[in-house]
């Protein structure tokens, strides 16, 4: 159990932490008013295939499958709880944000579940965030200015999918991941929805120390190897720098079509 | 198995697919140079012929059982050393008109280098061998094959006829050496003799005998001194006083057998008559008498037993008067001359026997020396013999040899003018050049991806590393995307009809201008 669930269990059960209301342009929602996070512009269909993002009417229905089965080995193994994932690759541009875009989408198709997709990758600007209108505060912006919780979380066209950017520039950054106030976002935003599956886009292993920092914060761990890139030694290697209970498995990613 | 290979197959048509840009530019790269290659192949005629040999090395038969000969080499090697030799391979430059434009001595080693390297000789058979010369020009390339076949035939004559011709000088010469050695054991056995000339035949025999008889003859003589050495002590002891008392006691034996009779006849006698009877008083006085002789007699003894003891024999003139002791006396002179004379003879014996046994010994030696030099005498002429034998043999050898009669070597297969050209054509180069340009790239790529043990897909991962692959995601193609691999594809495939166009027309171009 990760220090964050510990924290919820105990925020939950004792009720003794005020959780902060939420203004800005989140609304506060809860199981009975989950229809309003459907309010939003929907994006374009042909918006969402040029960025490889699913969506249930795509052509090529065999990769919606798969990311359903995804979705669902991964409920099975939450249990119903709403759970935070760790996506990371092996290598960099890995597939670690395709995969944790599409598996944040697939959460999103049920009716019943919301997901928060958080990018904590801050070395690339991935294809995702451009799907986010007058995206003005990131995650950076958040852990080193005084900036409203409110204001990091953005709509993407996508029912049920909110978005925080890391929304730096430079892609130099600090040790962010050590900060309390990391620790109380995350905190914040698991305790906010019960339905909500927080997915938390990592970088991939050249930075292994920050990915094993943030998967101090997570309940699962994936792991995206792109097909033909790795020998099975240095998927094996990516695999244990992640505590064992907390690994759920690896993802094959990008694997040509069969010709026959 | 079956799943397997079906799997390995997929698995690299997928890979190719992925390096399909890769595998086209390969491909291009590969048909283009065996175009250029099957362009420029030199066109090569090649003419065969094959040589029979019937070869044995002619001091083989000749020196049979006498000495070790080589082993037969191995006949490829022996053309090849033949064939590329100074004297042909000069011969073949003249006849190929490589010396038409007169080049330099080095130029010409260049040339006999690269002639050599077009020629290849081989066993075909057991006394086949196949001489084959490659070249660009056809008839050359019979002319060159034909002279090879000829000069190699006459050259293996003149070297047969020159080997027999050492074979024969060999063989004289040996025959002129033991000539000399038999003569040097010839002389020896000449001067032993002349040195030795006692010596003869059965000489040791006589020997031996002469020495047996010497032996008998000592035996005898000193059985005889034995027996005379006995006699004469049994002479002496005889002649001695002990002998004397014995005769002594037998006279007081005798009388006292005398007065015993008497004095029995007395009694006899005293039956009848009386004291008085004359008788009997004449009786007992002879009685008396007797008595008295008896014990003179006794008193004679005793002397005698006491002058022995003092050493001294005693004799008593009455004995010494004795016929027979006499006769005793003569008999011990008699002996001891028998005696003298045996010791002269048997010392003259030993002498005798001494001699025999050192002229043994003489004869022993010499006749070890005589069988040696009779062995080495008898060894070489053998020897001599023999060699002259093989020497008439070595010179009708040569003779035939000299006349081209002895050795079976003729042209089995004569070279013929070759009319298509060996070695690979146009078209296998070609084909082989496509071949080439699809499987290596993709057989590189298959290879590199199983050495580094990529993972491909959740069959890439083995069952013992315990790896849950929890999803297997296909690529996900975006519109561009799939505009963009249709043009790539189409680029690709026209890329690959132009590249087989040109091979197409160059091809035919070819075809016509031929």
């Amino acid at each position: 159990m990760s220090k964050i669930e510990e924290a919820l269990v105990k925020a939950r059960s004792g009720n003794k932490r005020e959780i902060v209301p939420s203004h800005g342009n989140e609304k506060k929602l809860t199981r009975n008013n989950i229809s309003l996070m459907y309010s939003d512009k929907l994006v374009d269909e042909s918006e969402l295939a040029a960025r490889k993002i699913i969506y249930p009417d795509m052509t090529d229905q065999s990769v919606l499958n798969q990311f359903r089965s995804l979705r669902t080995k991964l409920a099975q193994r939450s249990k119903g709880e709403n759970a935070i994932i760790l996506v990371y690759s092996t290598i960099p541009g890995g597939g670690a944000s395709y995969t944790a875009i599409n598996l944040a989408a697939s959460f999103a198709l049920d009716k019943e579940k919301t997901s928060l997709l958080i990018n904590c990758d801050f070395t690339t600007k991935p294809e995702y965030e451009s799907l986010i209108h007058n995206n003005k505060y990131g995650l950076v912006d958040y852990l080193s200015r005084e900036i409203d919780i409110e204001n990091i979380i953005y709509p993407v066209g996508i029912n049920g999918l909110r978005i925080i950017p890391s929304n730096t520039e430079s892609g130099l950054f600090g040790e962010y991941f050590t900060t309390q106030k990391f620790e109380e976002l995350i905190i914040e935003l698991a305790s906010r929805y019960k339905d909500r599956y927080i997915i938390l886009d990592a970088p991939s292993m050249h930075d292994e120390a920050n990915v094993k920092l943030l998967s101090d914060f997570a309940r699962h761990a994936l792991l995206v190897a792109p097909s033909g890139k790795n020998n099975e030694n240095e998927i094996i290697k990516a695999k244990n720098i992640v505590s064992p209970d907390k690994f759920m498995g690896v993802v094959i990613n990008n694997i040509p079509k069969k010709l026959f | 198995m079956q799943v397997n290979n079906i799997e390995n197959i997929r698995r690299a048509l997928m890979l190719a697919y992925v390096y399909k840009n890769m595998i086209v530019v390969f491909f291009i790269v590969s048909v283009l140079i065996s175009l250029v290659a099957a362009y420029n192949w030199p066109k090569n005629y090649t003419s065969h012929t094959t040589v029979y040999i019937e070869e044995e090395n002619i001091l083989g038969p000749l020196m049979q059982g006498t000495a070790v000969q080589t082993d037969v080499l191995d006949r490829a090697r022996i053309a090849r050393e033949i064939i590329f030799g100074r004297k042909i391979m000069e011969k073949i430059l003249q006849l190929g008109g490589w010396l038409d434009n007169e080049p330099t001595l080095l130029e010409q080693e260049y040339i006999m280098d690269a002639i050599q390297k077009r020629t290849t000789i081989t066993n075909v058979g057991p006394n086949l061998v196949r001489i084959s010369y490659k070249d660009t020009n056809p008839e050359r390339s019979y002319q060159i094959t034909k002279g090879f076949a000829d000069l190699f035939t006459e050259g293996l004559l003149s070297t047969k006829a020159q080997e027999s011709k050492s074979a024969f000088e060999f063989i004289y010469n040996q025959v002129n050496e033991y000539e000399q050695k038999l003569k040097i054991s010839e002389d020896a056995l000449e001067k032993f003799r002349t040195e030795n000339v006692d010596f003869r035949e059965g000489a040791a025999g006589e020997v031996t005998q002469r020495i047996l008889l010497n032996r008998t003859q000592l035996e005898n003589l000193e059985q005889e001194l034995r027996e005379a050495m006995i006699r004469k002590s049994s002479l002496e002891s005889q002649l001695s006083g002990e002998t004397e008392s014995t005769a002594g006691l037998s006279r007081e034996e005798q009388i006292r057998g005398r007065i015993a009779e008497l004095r029995s006849n007395l009694d006899t006698l005293r039956l009848s008559y009386h004291e008085t009877y004359p008788d009997i008083v004449q009786i007992k006085t002879q009685i008396e008498e007797l008595l008295d002789t008896l014990k003179e007699e006794q008193e004679r003894v005793a002397k005698a037993k006491l002058s022995k003891s003092n050493n001294r024999i005693y004799i008593d003139e009455s004995i010494r008067a004795n016929p027979l002791y006499q006769q005793l006396q003569g008999d011990l002179y008699e002996t001891n001359t028998q005696i003298a004379t045996l010791n002269t003879r048997i010392e003259r014996t030993k002498i005798l026997l001494e001699n025999e046994l050192e002229r043994d010994k003489r004869i022993n030696a010499a006749q070890a020396k005589l069988s040696s030099l009779t062995r080495d005498y008898n060894v070489n002429q053998e020897v001599y013999q023999d060699l002259l034998r093989r020497r008439e043999n070595a010179r009708v050898s040569m003779n035939l040899d000299l006349e081209h009669q002895g050795v079976s070597i003729n042209i089995n297969e004569p070279a013929y003018l070759p009319h298509a050209p060996s070695g690979p054509r146009y078209i296998h180069i070609i084909l082989i050049g496509i071949i080439m340009g699809i499987f290596l790239p993709s057989a590189i790529i298959y290879g590199i991806n199983s050495i580094f043990g990529r993972v491909f897909d959740a069959t890439d991962i083995r069952d013992d590393t315990n790896l849950l692959i929890i999803g297997e995601h296909t690529h996900y193609s975006s519109p561009t995307e799939i505009v963009t691999n249709k043009k790539e594809l189409i680029t690709l495939s026209i890329i690959i009809f132009v590249t087989l166009a040109i091979v197409l027309s160059v091809s035919s171009y070819r075809l016509i201008s031929e």
